[in-house]
């Protein structure tokens, strides 16, 4: 890596760390803008409710507790939880569900891709036969059905009818459990990534110099691979970045349907439940997410296309 | 790019690995129930949800709990005996054991209840040792942070005997303690385990049928059996499962592949599996009504209110819209809440009151009309947005408008908080309300509608109903208590101060080889004790 580089992604670090502090001061005026407050008990009286915002310092101002949570922070304590699971530390809340949805995320990602890249090749080499429509067909399916109709689809036919996979997520057969969620959870993947495929790779393998590496006498093989798809990966990598954070930070839906215990389903709860500090380490796990793969799709295009720099070599941006 | 796709899958290994540590065995016999919440706390002190007292009650005993007819039974308490002037009760404790192998003394209760009334541990359900319910001595200072938690009306006499003093007698002490806000905390324990008690297998003690082995948040809670129960012999199963599956159709789904054996239906569901062998329809506790604000011009007539409460069809709420097992309400005090000094059912001895009748309605309103001097009247009713009130809502304004032409209702649809702030500011004029009891006692319901109370929103003021709420309060005789009660609510009904609506049912799928699960409507939802699983 080039030393413009490293300069590069140091200062996208380091504007990252600002942007999540913004993120982080934004939700906590969001939150307290909020109707309601995480002690929404009717029963609660009001003496009651005093004594809970003191005990979690509530009861001071907006900036005071914005600062005593970055101080927290700093030393790496996100909080208790106020309802969900009330007074847990929400480190020890988030670690497994992270890992679950992220695993998930990440399995749906790779079986999507590589599903989506397959159909999207089949379709650009046998352009407008039969293969091709039903390559298009798959697309606009995963487009325009939603991934929760999948997983309930699936459920019920792998799971009840043909009961081969558990209908829940359950942690003793992580992999066994988690197949359908990730199948439903990957088809928007599929779809987007064939649909780019395709389109690139029409784009490709009509250009001039693909005709002239024929020419050559290159294999069909090598054509393809080498040359045509290796192109035709910037875009699709354009396409996978905010797919990927989709599908890893959780889906909410399918969380919930299958009751896999992850992010997205958390994320949810704590919202309407008022759970302040949940809400915020949730955000700020997911804009750092966000930021990170962000980053990393930028050094992606240089390492696959070396035309593109990162930043201008001679510094003047 | 081979090398990207090989820490892909390096990365997806690990993750998959780290899912697998330590596997837990579980026994054929296990029972699995399905819930769509997850814990909030198995802290006894912290506790405030019905699937946190479900999952406290199956790990840890208190004085009493309940049998299965709802009758309230000795659990921790060997003997016991109550003062001339019932302010003073004593209690020998039998010889049960913690899971750590030490002993529970009288000491862990005293512990307990001062964390409970400490303003510091902000417990959500402290009010219950005050007054109106337990009236322990001291508790409203201690809680209100005026008094040492020392103070409190609870001791110690030895190891095995604990005394607590009361302001007054309160008949239903004993009932009050089955609710694990009253379960014992071994203080050292607690005190090692610090911010953490409670929040996982390592940081939890049990002295009941079963002890926590794993809770995964949001997924999971497994319980095994506790050796050191002093009842275990009577514990028939070896692992009692919780599995949190928020998506009522997936539960079902599970029930049918043999993942659950419990899984409670919504209204889409029932009708699919109301002949399923399974299926059970199990009553709640709460009671939806209508609260009335006596501040609404109109309101304050009684003929008004009384038309409207007969004009409300309230089995096509329960059979049309709503079709969950719930169950038209005609009374005020929920069936199988409380049971009497004659051993009945509050509900058994006595009777229903303002039941549907159109015709009755429309003369009520005709009487109205006359004593209001006007013809036409709007109202606005206030509900939220959640599940099917908006349904229940639209009904009650189609049916009051249909049969009592001149009154109009305007539906006022807020979130739940903002509605519930609005009713306590008594901003409202016709409010969709909800209530679940705190204990096994009608006064659970009939104390929120006594003048100058709390919840009383709608301002009530009845000179006969203040006055039998207080005879019931302050007579000796429990039966003559029980006839005031009863009496009140004849007259707070006939008031039409409250229209009640229905009480809620829980249509559930057990699997019919489960046996034992022993259903309450207040305290402790389900009792698992001996829940067991039949060949």
């Amino acid at each position: 890596m080039s030393k413009s580089t490293m300069k590069y992604i140091g200062k996208r670090l380091l504007m990252s760390i600002a942007t999540l502090f913004i993120v982080i001061l934004i939700l906590f005026i969001l939150m307290k803008l909020m109707p309601g407050t995480p002690f929404n008990d009717e029963k609660l009286t009001e003496a009651q409710k005093a004594l809970l915002y003191k005990k979690y310092g509530l009861d001071k101002s907006i900036f005071e507790q914005f600062f005593i949570y970055i101080g927290n922070l700093l030393k790496g304590d996100f909080g208790v939880s106020y309802t969900i699971q009330k007074n847990a530390p929400i480190s020890m809340m988030l670690a497994s569900r992270i890992a679950t949805s992220f695993r998930i995320g990440l399995q749906s990602v790779v079986f999507g891709s590589i599903i989506g890249v397959g159909l999207g090749i089949i379709a650009a080499i046998k352009h407008n036969t039969i293969w091709d429509k039903i390559a298009t067909f798959v697309s606009v399916l995963g487009v325009s059905i939603p991934s929760f109709v999948f997983a309930l689809i699936l459920l019920i036919v792998f799971g009840r009818e043909i009961p081969i996979f558990p209908i829940t997520y359950d942690s003793f057969h992580p992999f066994l459990s988690s197949i359908l969620p990730t199948i439903a959870l990957s088809m928007l993947t599929i779809a987007q990534i064939a649909r780019f495929t395709r389109a690139e790779m029409i784009e490709v393998l009509g250009s001039d110099y693909m005709l002239l590496a024929e020419a050559k006498g290159l294999n069909r093989r090598t054509l393809l691979l080498k040359h045509a798809l290796r192109n035709a990966l910037v875009s699709i990598i354009t396409v996978l970045a905010p797919l990927i954070i989709g599908v890893m930070t959780g889906s909410t839906v399918i969380e919930k349907i299958c009751g896999i215990p992850g992010m997205g389903d958390l994320l949810v709860e704590a919202i309407q439940a008022n759970d302040y500090n949940v809400v915020i380490a949730l955000s700020f796990v997911y804009s750092a997410m966000y930021i990170g793969i962000m980053l990393i799709v930028d050094i992606l295009y240089g390492i696959i296309d070396p035309r593109i720099r990162l930043a201008k070599e001679d510094g003047n941006e | 790019m081979k090398k990207l796709l090989l820490a892909i899958c390096s990365l997806m290994m690990v993750f998959s690995v780290a899912g697998c540590g330590n596997r837990i065995m579980i026994s054929d016999n296990a029972v699995i129930v399905a819930k769509e919440v997850d814990v909030t706390s198995l802290d006894t002190s912290i506790a405030f949800d019905g699937i946190s007292f479900e999952v406290i009650a199956a790990m840890i005993e208190g004085l009493y709990t309940v049998d299965k007819d709802g009758k309230v039974v000795p659990a921790l308490t060997a003997e016991k005996s109550v003062s001339e002037d019932g302010k003073t009760h004593t209690f020998k404790l039998k010889d049960a054991m913690w899971s750590d192998g030490t002993f529970v003394t009288a000491h862990d209760f005293v512990f307990a209840w001062r964390r409970l009334a400490d303003p510091k541990t902000a417990s959500e359900y402290n009010y219950m040792l005050g007054s109106g319910v337990a009236e322990i001595e001291n508790a409203d200072e201690v809680i209100a942070g005026n008094k040492q938690v020392e103070e409190l009306g609870v001791r110690a006499i030895d190891d095995k005997t604990l005394e607590v003093k009361l302001t007054k007698a309160v008949p239903f002490f004993d009932s009050l303690m089955t609710f694990p806000s009253f379960f014992p905390q071994k203080e050292s324990f607690v005190k090692e385990k610090g911010d953490l008690y409670g929040l996982s297998p390592d940081h939890l003690l049990a002295n009941g049928p079963f002890q926590l082995v794993s809770w995964e948040y949001g997924s999971k809670i497994i319980l095994a059996k506790n050796t050191y129960y002093h009842d275990v012999d009577n514990v028939k199963t070896d692992n009692l499962i919780f599995k949190i599956i928020k998506n009522a159709n997936t539960a079902v789904l599970d029930f049918e592949q043999g993942g659950n054996d419990f899984a409670k239906l919504n209204g889409e569901l029932v009708d699919k599996y109301k002949s399923n062998e399974n299926y059970k329809d199990i009553l709640d506790g709460y009671l939806w009504y209508l609260s009335m604000n006596y501040h609404t011009p109109g309101l304050e007539n009684d003929s008004l209110r009384k038309a409207i409460a007969k004009v409300i069809d309230k089995e096509q709420i329960v059979d049309t819209i709503l079709k969950d097992g719930s169950v038209a309400a005609d009374y005020f005090v929920p069936k199988g809440l409380a049971i009497g000094p004659d051993g009945k059912d509050f509900r058994a001895t006595t009777g229903t009151y303002m039941s549907y009748h159109v015709e009755e309605a429309k003369e009520l309103w005709e009487k109205a009309k006359v004593e209001l001097g006007l013809e036409t009247i709007t109202f606005e009713l206030m509900y939220e947005e959640e599940g099917s009130v908006k349904n229940i809502a639209e009904f009650i304004k189609f049916q009051v408008e249909s049969h009592l032409p001149g009154i109009s209702i305007k539906l006022v649809s807020l979130p739940k908080k903002i509605r519930l702030d609005r009713m306590r500011l008594q901003d409202y004029q016709i409010g969709i309300t909800r209530w679940g009891p705190d204990y096994a006692d009608p006064t659970t319901y009939l104390n929120m509608l006594i003048e100058g109370a709390n919840y009383n929103y709608g301002s009530y003021e009845s000179e006969l109903y203040n006055q039998l709420m207080s005879d019931a309060m302050n007579t000796k005789d429990f039966s003559e208590r029980w006839t005031k009660l009863q009496e009140a609510e004849k007259v707070l009904l006939e008031d039409a101060a409250v229209i009640p609506l229905y009480q809620v049912g829980g249509a559930t799928l057990i699997r019919s080889n489960i046996k034992g699960i022993e259903n309450h409507l207040v305290g402790v939802p389900y009792i698992y004790k001996y829940v067991e699983r039949m060949k």
